[in-house]
């Protein structure tokens, strides 16, 4: 059999969408908790009102947990359905090529969570379509 | 001697056969004989152009793996009794993940060059006399490297991982349980040397901790659980900042030409 030459290390490839999974995953857990017990505990009894829904919003603790839960869902969730669509391809290109999809596909669900939220801590949306 | 058990065993001698075919044949076994004397019976008395591996009988020299009854096994370690109840017979198959070579031979060519390719020796920083520095090993440290210095080479966790069959360059467990076996060895310094092999999309962060590995060693090694502190330990070598040491590359095989 032919001899070639050894494939190019790549230093730290693979490296960091395996430490960032675990590191997402440990937040998650804590942003689903924290989730859970303002939407179930922390309000009970109370009455669900489009200026109650304000004032939670406007304050820090709600849009940091919002705005984490987001970020490390899609973060999550994404890197590994990567994980999934690479799993049997050795093609560089199109593993390069998924990855680019998914951060763009990423970046465009944050844009558009946020602008959910944006009216609330801005006053106006940032896409008006 | 005892009952007729039949032995199914996948034939191909690449020289003569257009494809494998199964060949089958009624070995008379005793009550404790392995599969391995039901092969050996066969060369000797039915069929003297069978092809297997083995050597030392008593699970040490790690030849005669293959595949018995859809499970990886050393056939010297497996009785005939304990697995012909699966399926009322013997079913042999050469290992998985390698390119077959005759009958229940497989080339190893692979196997070997993933394993030279994480440098599995001790490599001090500079070499010192004994005197100047002695290279003993603390009782604890042996201990948690002893069970990953039982390897016998024999190629049962590479057949049953399923990310060797997908992907010929991945590593295999066997090489990363070697590298994690000097990784951790508190006399080896060898960690920049063996970096770029290890921490790369074909080392072990393409390992998916299936446990293959871990369920069908016949030596018991708890290999998932090494490779998983080996990605351990280079996510630290990574947040520190090693730079990897990058030595004269070994010619290896491409993946195409190796594959079965």
């Amino acid at each position: 059999m032919a001899a070639s030459s050894h494939p190019p290390a790549s230093g730290h490839a693979g490296a960091w969408p395996w430490l960032l999974q675990r590191v997402s995953a440990t937040l998650l857990l804590f942003f689903v908790l924290a989730h859970l017990w303002i939407e179930h505990f922390m309000h009970v009894g109370a009455r669900i009102t489009y200026r109650t829904v304000l004032d939670r919003l406007l304050q820090g603790f709600y849009v940091f947990v919002d705005a984490g839960l987001l970020a490390v869902v899609v973060f999550h969730g994404l890197n590994g359905l990567r994980n999934v669509l690479v799993e049997n391809t050795e093609n560089p290109a199109a593993v390069r090529a998924v990855t680019t999809a998914m951060w763009v596909l990423g970046v465009a669900t944050l844009a558009f969570g946020m602008d959910v939220l944006s009216p609330f801590l801005f006053g106006h949306p940032w896409f008006r379509l | 001697m005892g009952s007729d058990v039949l032995f199914q065993v996948m034939r191909y001698d690449p020289r003569r056969d257009v494809e494998p075919y199964w060949a089958e044949y009624p070995v008379a076994v005793d009550d404790g004989d392995t599969v391995l004397m039901g092969l050996m019976r066969i060369r000797e008395d039915i069929d003297g152009s069978l092809a297997f591996r083995a050597s030392c009988r008593s699970g040490i020299c790690g030849s005669d793996g293959m595949v018995i009854n859809g499970r990886s096994r050393l056939a010297c370690k497996t009785q005939v009794a304990a697995v012909v109840s699966d399926r009322g017979r013997v079913v042999l198959e050469p290992l998985r993940n390698l390119r077959y070579v005759k009958d229940l031979v497989v080339d190893q060519t692979p196997f070997w060059q993933k394993f030279r390719r994480v440098e599995p020796y001790l490599m001090p920083e500079e070499p010192r006399s004994a005197a100047e520095r002695p290279m003993v090993l603390p009782q604890a440290e042996f201990d948690r490297l002893s069970k990953a210095s039982d390897c016998i080479f024999c190629e049962i966790c590479y057949s049953e991982c399923p990310i060797n069959g997908v992907d010929r360059g991945f590593l295999g467990p066997q090489a990363l349980i070697k590298a994690f076996r000097f990784e951790f060895d508190p006399r080896d310094d060898g960690a920049a040397a063996r970096y770029a092999p290890l921490s790369n999309v074909e080392g072990a962060w393409r390992c998916r901790t299936t446990f293959n590995c871990t369920d069908s060693c016949p030596k018991g090694i708890p290999i998932t659980e090494g490779i998983q502190r080996l990605k351990r330990k280079l996510v630290g070598e990574l947040l520190s900042g090693m730079q990897p040491a990058y030595r004269t590359p070994m010619p290896v095989e491409s993946p195409e030409e190796t594959s079965s």
